[in-house]
């Protein structure tokens, strides 16, 4: 049996936008427009893109922190169940589409409720951006590390402070501050109670939501040390999310990079920075700065802004910023291909040329 | 202080902050000073009916008389004597200000919890009710209702309990809606942590200080306005030991006589320099609060 720990399919988070004194639903914001990505089991996965482009909300979905528009996640589910269910999801019958989605329900996160959802939080975890915001203020360590366990009580009384002193141990920290409130902690020491509390619960799955960029550069090497020495001692799974490139060039086996809701590329991280095949992807690895004066290379500067995506650009939403567009890019999506074997994909009309 | 639990520890911290600005210190000096008489009072004027709320008054003579060895502080209209008047009526404010405050307290942040919480529908409604309180003035609306329920000291509690929730229920739940948006919410959910667990470990205790500190503020403004009631004729008896019915006991004698213009001063004087010092302590001391429970204020 095989599987991905986690297979995301067609993944949309519209954001309504209302207007007039009835809240009438004038548009969307597309926030996440249409996403595939799957994760194996053991891996780091780093989501890079720009603000806005929707990075932070598909990570939120798959934590069903806020509901998908539509799509399907899947989590610990066989790969052939999962392709003949999404194979049915596409079948032109009606009557073999009403199917799949029955079959898909008991399989599908997005659509969990309850005891079901309430077991998932169990493997899927999340350490956020900036550990000032996601410690609560008003509690103690102990409290905010037991929380999860305590919540969804996991573990008996008696043996929670045990399990917390377990945890802080992991994470570097000492029983000494298990009495003492966030604000009395430094910043990477708040992070690293962020991320005892993340595995309170054994996960298996944790959601890095740009774990390191609220941080000072010296301790943000700590706390990539840190998160690369757990996944290997727990067999845990990052989907890694950053703008920080050099920082997902070191975690991570593999990139995803989004522009405005859609993947436009995927592979593994030493070919992408070897070789990045989508001109979005070029430009935002030029931008990387280079520690030697000397080198001389080509930067590539993007004209203009990311586009509304409450009306994303027609054809190829990257157009009207590429260096590189053709009538084709103006009028047809390109869909993600698989580029060079080795596991690539890149979503371009011209990728082959330029 | 290293073995002391992190909740006195904390504590010990907010008291230093506390005494270290000397307003805070003339704040609960002033309370704790009318906490004292209210307290006393049997011992400091001995009632003299089984009504110790009555204030005796020898004879019935119409004016007032300035203050003797018999009335230390001078007698009112009729003359009721100022000095029981005025240390029993510490005992009324008290026992208003604290009643009132606390109920509408409670009743503000069922209501603002609810608000918050819930949002949508039971939200616009509570809201809108709000609104209704806001628009009208806010005295206007007290004596109306006063006089509907039946003048009194007791019709004015419950009065003032009716009207003051609203702002309470306001600051909490635009809190709440503030709190609602920390990432440490999120992660309580993604912990597994149910709504109501969430709502009440994480959201309220963060959301409550604003609410507290507007308490502290309030139960003055409330003594404020129970006088006024009292002084318009719509609050307690005649010959209560009330401070709004010792400031219409001597309205009259503002002015004093033609030749004298302060022949009475003390009937104006003294009721309203004790009122004025109790309104202040409670200013002071919510200040305090505030300056120390402010999350922004407190540290970095």
């Amino acid at each position: 049996m095989t599987q991905n720990l986690v297979d995301v399919r067609e993944l949309k988070k519209y954001y309504p936008v209302t207007g007039g004194i009835f809240r009438r639903h004038v548009a969307d914001v597309r926030a996440v427009d249409g996403v595939d990505l799957a994760l194996a089991r053991g891996e780091c996965l780093g989501l890079v893109g720009e603000s806005g482009c929707g990075k932070t909300t598909l990570g939120k979905a798959i934590l069903r922190l806020h509901d998908a528009t539509a799509g399907r996640i899947y989590f610990e589910q066989d790969s052939d169940k999962v392709e003949s269910v999404e194979a049915m999801l596409r079948s032109p019958s009606p009557s073999e589409r009403a199917r799949g989605r029955a079959l898909s329900k008991g399989m599908d996160l997005n659509r969990m409720k309850g005891s079901a959802l309430l077991a998932l939080r169990q493997k899927i975890q999340v350490v956020f951006q900036d550990p000032t915001n996601s410690l609560d203020p008003r509690m103690l360590v102990k409290d905010i590390v037991a929380e999860p366990l305590v919540a969804q009580r996991l573990v008996k009384a008696r043996d929670v402070e045990g399990r917390v002193r377990e945890l802080l141990a992991t994470v570097g920290l000492t029983a000494d501050h298990l009495m003492r409130y966030p604000h009395e902690f430094s910043g990477g020491q708040r992070q690293r109670i962020a991320i005892a509390r993340a595995l309170a619960t054994s996960p298996e799955f944790i959601l890095m939501d740009e774990p390191t960029s609220a941080l000072d550069v010296s301790v943000q090497a700590q706390i990539l040390n840190l998160l690369r020495k757990l996944q290997e001692e727990f067999h845990l799974t990052y989907l890694f999310v950053t703008h920080h490139l050099l920082v997902v060039k070191y975690i991570s086996n593999r990139i995803a990079v989004m522009y405005l809701g859609r993947i436009v590329e995927l592979g593994p991280t030493a070919e992408i920075f070897a070789r990045p095949l989508h001109p979005y992807t070029r430009a935002l690895l030029s931008a990387i700065p280079v520690p030697d004066p000397e080198t001389k290379r080509e930067k590539i500067i993007l004209s203009g802004d990311v586009p509304n995506p409450i009306n994303p650009p027609s054809g190829c939403r990257f157009h009207p910023r590429c260096a590189h567009v053709r009538e084709i890019c103006r009028t047809t999506e390109p869909l993600l291909e698989t580029a060079n074997g080795g596991g690539r994909t890149v979503a371009c009309h011209r990728w082959r040329e330029v | 202080m290293k073995t002391m639990h992190p909740r006195l520890r904390e504590l010990a911290f907010t008291l230093r902050r506390f005494l270290k600005n000397p307003l805070s210190v003339i704040g609960l000096s002033l309370v704790v000073i009318f906490g004292l008489i209210a307290l006393l009072a049997p011992v400091l004027e001995p009632p003299k009916y089984a009504d110790p709320y009555k204030i005796p008054h020898t004879g019935f003579h119409i004016e007032p008389s300035p203050p003797s060895a018999a009335h230390p502080l001078g007698t009112m209209q009729q003359q009721y004597d100022m000095l029981y008047g005025l240390v029993w009526g510490t005992r009324s404010a008290f026992r208003i200000g604290v009643l009132v405050v606390a109920a509408n307290l409670f009743i503000g942040i069922i209501l603002g919890v609810l608000a918050g919480y819930f949002g949508g529908l039971v939200d616009e409604v509570i809201m809108r009710i709000t609104d209704i309180f806001f628009a009208i003035p806010f005295l206007v609306m007290a004596m109306a209702l006063v006089v509907a329920i039946g003048r009194g000291l007791k019709a004015v509690v419950v009065v003032l309990i009716i009207l003051g929730w609203p702002s309470y229920t306001r600051v909490l739940r635009s809190d709440i809606l503030v709190t609602r948006g920390k990432d440490f919410i999120l992660a309580a959910r993604a912990s597994g942590a149910s709504h109501l667990r969430i709502m009440f470990t994480h959201i309220v205790p963060n959301a409550l200080y604003s609410v507290l500190i507007l308490a502290s503020l309030n139960i003055g403004t409330t003594i404020l306005t129970a006088a006024a009631l009292s002084f318009l004729g719509l609050g307690s008896e005649t010959g209560t030991a009330d401070w709004g019915q010792i400031i219409s006991l001597c309205r009259s004698w503002i002015v004093g006589t033609p030749g004298n213009r302060f022949a009475y001063w003390y009937t104006v004087f003294i009721p309203g320099f004790v009122i004025s010092l109790f309104v202040l302590g409670w200013n002071l001391m919510g200040d305090a609060v505030r300056d120390v429970f402010d999350p922004r204020m407190r540290r970095r």
